[in-house]
């Protein structure tokens, strides 16, 4: 009609608040990229690269006159030292007397001319830990004529005496830890990438071959030819690989560590479903017991499990010895130190989360398909493989895939009950705290990562298809009563129960007794069976009460920052109407902690927060780091915990958030309120309950981590859980078990507080709550 | 030369809202296609349509929760187009209600009364609550509230504020059918009262005929008319119109005979189509209400007959529709049927009953023609 001017509208201003909202979320992405992406991309820079320490010394005129000493160089596993012996300049390379001209060859190039080094050339070097030379791009050392060196064309004064050179060595690290010899790194990287991505594909096709997806080309052999080839080069590459490489006990870790967690998982699973089954679906005794037994491991720090099988399964153990002689019959070496008690252990450890999934899945379940199944004449057998277990898929996957991640990173049990066994999480603390081999330490870190990083990835792509197979109006299920499967259930989560309070509270015991075993075994020598004198924490190490304290500081603050950060984040990302890429990337950065272990958060910190400078990448400049000064210090052990258990605390606010009617902030909004006011006035209010979780979560997980903090915490900030390690490793182990008694009561005490204030406030609220 | 038109000149309307060439786009799909609407101070305009249609994306346009891709947006002769929610002073109800739960009734009313005294504060909510007739209830929490209490706290708390401009987004769709009802009236006497422009986002045509002064009826992000009710129901301006508002036969592909007479199967029937649409080489649909069809006696027998078959009787209470089918002149049923309303008093009186056959009389004066091959075009109408 008429043609109006169409001039494209100008977007809308956010606005003050909307600005606000827009800088709090960039400043939680932020922290996120420097509590986790760029600690982890440090890990990823150790080890790929070899760190070259080059020491110059040099004497001064007056020394010269006194002394033969002209000058000294070390780097890269090389010492040259030089003298002067009658107006002649010697080189001793190595402590060898070495002609400066023979010492030069395609590894080192030394110079020198009036008695002086001149030029030093180095192009190989001997990574830490390793014995074979590798080379590297070339490292000049070069004397300038104002009287100062030059490393790489930067100026070396004259006082400094060691600077730290870095060179890029790419696999070498990966291709020494798997023994991988005679091959180029060309080849290794090509060989990997041809067995991932052709396994990659072999496995889609495999899925869209069982899903009966139609293929896009639709001729058998096709396909079959495709899947022959990829076949053929994953086997190809596999055994390229396989042939050039040799047997390494670091390799081995990974071995054992996958073979642990793949036991374990099956174990736990399997024991998880038939608990969470028995809670669900049937009508056994004692259910609200059950469920809280079975969540009692979760306030434990996993050597408490480790320290309990050492009480009931170790050399001197109640079961290994028949009850100390008494019952002789019933002795039973389980030869617990290794495979053995690392599996148990960590079946006790992730049977709780699994649990949880998994009751949380049966649960959910729509009892129509039942009556369906049952109308259609099905059995029950027939009814368990066509309804519950399909039903019940993706949640078995996630406990499956969480099983897996727990166990396989666990640093804790293993490092009590392992003995010889060596797995993945042990050794990079051995690697790093042990020999200070960071390079190899953050390589095995990132071997460990890989796995994680699979089961994390897979799972969220599984998961989110699972939103597409919930249906809105699903009759709940009520079990019915049939006594003889009740009774059974009730058999079997007694037993598991039992078997889960006895590896909590054996080492409780354990820790009044004041000899163990002798105290029960030889009554006449030693007649004071039972004491609290390990509750002192005298004449151990680890820091005794100091240590404990510390650890509810630590804990506190974890709960009361956590909470704070992972709700507000929560609401921003959530409640936000635009800047949807930015909430977008900011949820993303919410979710990666999860696939995290705390090792590596802990290895990644160590480097990412005591590294002086960062080299600003294409251009020649170094910036300081300006993170450095949290370093030993409570602040990075609270930050590394509220990463470490940042996600799950951030999806209850989440889910808590979504609880809440949408329109309000934009009620709000319209009546030009502040989204702050309706935020502490509102929002705070209705997910107090969440909020209280969260805070409980925090607590009760940074009390009981070992892993990421075992990294960080120095003699002036001891760690109850540490003093676990330490004092379990100088062969304390009642001390060791006492502390761990200290971390479960006050984790229990917590959750019954943090219980008692929901419960508080659900009476106080009755009124706006009731329906 | 598009040189920006000084914003005061254009706006040489007395529209107190005014929405301007609005399009907005979801990825390729348009929930607004170049929407135009003029609203009049004080007047409760309804956006009525099925779901889908855009009502709710051009409710949340106007209210700047979504951001236009094209046009614009004028507020008492001011371009809001670019302010934020909170600068178009506006009140909002939505179906949810979205009291805050954990705030007592008077304090949800007064939530947004921060520029005022607290004793004001108070006095202003309690006046508001006076109005939707909920001053008993002023320290209760809204969870103790039914859903019709809940929904006029909203209503009480959107306007304590003085809005320029009242919003309802469905506000009675999650209330049962009696509340409902009484609500409507509750809602429109109020608003007549304060006097605040209203628009009101609803599927309920009975809820739009019934409160609106006047009706935005939107159909795929087009703007199909807008114009009172008794426009709407008695001179729809397109097909969709006139089916989606009340019930409407629809004689389809129409043959025009003259500028008076159009052919139906073997029909010829007397009617006016729009001079503008008259060619020979085009079809019509012709449209008529129920209501107005009538069985013929024997004054009618001239034109405008049509033999038809009963197949059906609903009694509906105050009248009974009569579904028939029209039959072919030489006596075999057609594929078209009609819809006639008739009191039940006349339905015995003529024994009607299934199977039999009878003459009906189509009113020329109520035989509606719309040109089937032209695009429906969208209402380009500012007419108030």
């Amino acid at each position: 009609m008429k043609p109006l001017v169409t001039e494209p509208t100008p977007r809308q201003r956010p606005g003050l608040q909307g600005w606000i909202r827009r800088l709090l979320i960039l400043l939680a992405c932020l922290w996120l990229a420097v509590g986790v992406l760029l600690p982890l991309a440090e890990v990823f820079e150790k080890a790929t690269t070899l760190e070259l320490q080059v020491a110059i010394d040099e004497p001064t005129e007056e020394q010269k006159t006194v002394d033969p000493f002209r000058g000294e160089i070390r780097t890269a596993g090389y010492s040259m030292v030089l003298l002067e012996e009658g107006g002649q300049a010697v080189l001793y390379l190595n402590n060898r007397r070495t002609d400066p001209v023979d010492a030069s060859d395609e590894h080192l190039q030394v110079r020198i001319s009036d008695t002086r080094f001149e030029q030093v050339v180095i192009s190989s070097a001997i990574p830490p830990g390793q014995t074979k030379r590798m080379p590297i791009k070339p490292v000049t050392i070069e004397r300038h004529s104002g009287g100062y060196w030059l490393i790489d064309g930067h100026p070396f004064p004259l006082g400094d005496s060691v600077r730290t050179v870095v060179r890029f060595i790419g696999f070498t690290n990966f291709m020494y830890y798997f023994g991988i010899q005679d091959l180029t790194q060309k080849q290794f990287v090509g060989a990997l990438f041809l067995i991932i991505a052709a396994g990659f594909l072999l496995i889609r096709m495999l899925v869209d071959f069982l899903r009966k997806k139609p293929a896009t080309v639709r001729t058998w052999y096709l396909p079959a030819a495709v899947a022959l080839l990829l076949g053929a080069q994953v086997i190809g590459s596999g055994q390229l690989l396989y042939s050039h490489s040799g047997h390494t006990n670091l390799a081995q870790s990974t071995w054992n560590s996958l073979l642990v967690a793949f036991t374990t998982t099956l174990i736990a699973v399997v024991l998880a479903f038939i608990y969470a089954y028995g809670l669900t679906r049937t009508k056994m005794a004692g259910k609200m017991l059950f469920r809280v037994v079975a969540m009692l491991p979760l306030f434990a720090p996993t050597m408490l499990y480790g320290l309990s099988l050492v009480y009931l399964f170790g050399n001197q153990g109640l079961v290994t010895t028949g009850f100390f002689g008494k019952v002789s019959w019933l002795a039973w070496d389980i030869n617990l130190y290794g495979f053995t008690g690392i599996v148990l252990a960590e079946i006790a450890f992730t049977f709780p989360p699994a649990m949880m999934i998994l009751s949380v899945a049966l649960a959910h379940t729509d009892a129509r398909l039942y009556e369906a199944s049952s109308s259609l004449g099905a059995g029950r057998i027939r009814t368990f493989f066509m309804v519950t277990l399909p039903g019940v898929k993706y949640g078995l996957l996630s406990a499956v895939f969480v099983c897996f991640t727990l166990s396989f990173t666990d640093f804790g049990a293993p490092k009590i009950v392992g003995g010889h066994f060596n797995v993945l999480a042990v050794d990079i603390y051995k690697q790093v705290v042990g020999q200070q081999n960071f390079g190899l330490g953050a390589t095995v870190s990132l071997i460990l990562l890989a796995p994680t990083l699979l089961a994390f990835v897979t799972d969220r792509i599984v998961q989110r298809r699972s939103h597409a197979a919930l249906t809105a109006r699903s009759v709940p299920l009520t079990p019915v009563s049939l006594p003889w499967r009740d009774r059974l259930y009730t058999l079997l989560c007694g037993l598991i129960a039992a078997a889960i309070l006895a590896i909590l509270f054996t080492a409780g015991i354990g820790s009044f007794v004041k000899i163990w075993p002798y105290g029960f075994s030889h009554p006449e020598i030693y007649p004071e069976l039972w004491t609290l004198s390990h509750y002192r924490f005298e004449g151990v190490g680890g820091g005794g009460f100091k240590a404990f304290f510390t650890s509810l500081r630590m804990a506190g603050y974890t709960a009361l920052f956590g909470t704070i950060i992972t709700f507000i984040s929560a609401y921003l990302i959530e409640k936000t109407r635009d800047a949807q890429k930015l909430r977008q990337s900011a949820y993303l950065l919410s979710i990666v902690p999860l696939a995290l272990p705390g090792l590596v958060i802990g290895i990644a910190y160590v480097f990412f927060f005591n590294k002086p400078t960062f080299s600003l990448p294409f251009i020649d400049l170094q910036i300081a780091n300006p993170f450095t000064f949290i370093y030993g210090t409570m602040a990075i052990l609270v930050l590394s915990n509220i990463v470490h258990f940042y996600t799950v605390s951030f999806l209850t606010a989440t889910t808590a958030l979504r609880q809440l009617d949408k329109e309000f902030e934009i009620v709000s909004e319209s009546m030009g309120v502040p989204f702050y006011r309706t935020f502490f006035r509102v929002t705070v209010p209705v997910c107090f309950p969440a909020i209280v979780e969260i805070a409980a979560y925090y607590f009760v997980s940074a009390m009981a981590t070992v892993s990421a903090v075992i990294f960080l915490y120095n003699s002036h900030l001891p760690l109850a859980s540490v003093a676990v390690v330490n004092m379990d490793d100088a062969g304390d182990t009642a001390a060791a078990a006492a502390m761990c008694m200290l971390i479960v009561v006050v984790n229990i005490l917590v959750r019954l507080g943090a219980e008692g204030v929901c419960w508080l406030f659900a009476g106080k609220t009755r009124q706006w709550r009731q329906k | 030369m598009n040189k920006k038109i000084p914003k005061k000149s254009v706006t040489s309307t007395d529209f107190f809202l005014e929405v301007r060439n609005l399009t907005k786009r979801f990825g390729t799909f348009t929930a607004l296609d170049n929407v135009n609407i003029g609203v009049l101070p004080g007047e409760f305009v309804s956006i009525l349509g099925p779901s889908g249609c855009g009502k709710t994306t051009l409710l949340r346009v106007i209210a700047g929760l979504e951001q236009q891709n094209n046009g614009s947006i004028w507020i008492q002769g001011k371009d809001v187009s670019c302010e934020p929610v909170a600068n178009r002073h506006l009140g909002i109800v939505f179906q949810s209600y979205a009291l805050f739960p954990n705030i007592t009734i008077i304090n949800n009313v007064q939530y947004g009364l921060r520029q005022m005294t607290a004793p004001a504060r108070r006095e202003r909510a309690r006046e508001m609550l006076e109005l939707v007739g909920l001053t008993d209830q002023t320290d209760k929490y809204p969870a103790q509230l039914s859903g019709g209490q809940q929904q006029r706290v909203a209503l009480a708390r959107a306007l304590a504020p003085n809005p320029s401009l009242l919003l309802l987004d469905e506000p009675l769709s999650a209330l049962d059918a009696r509340v409902r009802t009484r609500l409507r009236g509750e809602i429109r006497s109020i608003q007549e009262k304060l006097g605040v422009t209203t628009i009101m986002v609803t599927h309920d045509q009975e809820e739009a005929l019934t409160m609106a002064d006047r009706i935005v009826v939107m159909d795929q992000g087009q703007l199909m008319q807008f114009a009172d009710p008794q426009q709407l129901y008695g001179a729809p301006a397109n097909t969709f119109v006139a089916g989606f508002i009340g019930t409407m036969n629809f004689l389809p592909d129409c043959r025009h005979q003259s500028t008076t007479a159009v052919r139906f199967l073997d029909y010829s029937l007397d009617t006016r189509p729009p001079e503008a649409l008259y060619s020979h080489d085009k079809t019509s649909t012709l449209a008529i209400r129920p209501e107005h069809v009538r069985i013929a006696d024997d004054q009618d027998r001239s034109s405008n007959i049509l033999r038809v078959r009963v197949e059906q009787i609903e009694f509906r209470g105050s009248v009974s529709r009569v579904m028939v089918r029209v039959l072919h002149l030489a006596g075999h049923p057609s594929a078209h049927q009609i819809e006639i309303d008739l009191q039940p008093k006349a339905v015995d009186q003529l024994k009607l009953d299934a199977h039999r056959d009878l003459d009906i009389y189509l009113p020329p004066k109520h035989l509606l023609a719309f040109p089937d091959s032209s695009a429906v075009t969208g209402g380009q109408s500012h007419a108030a």
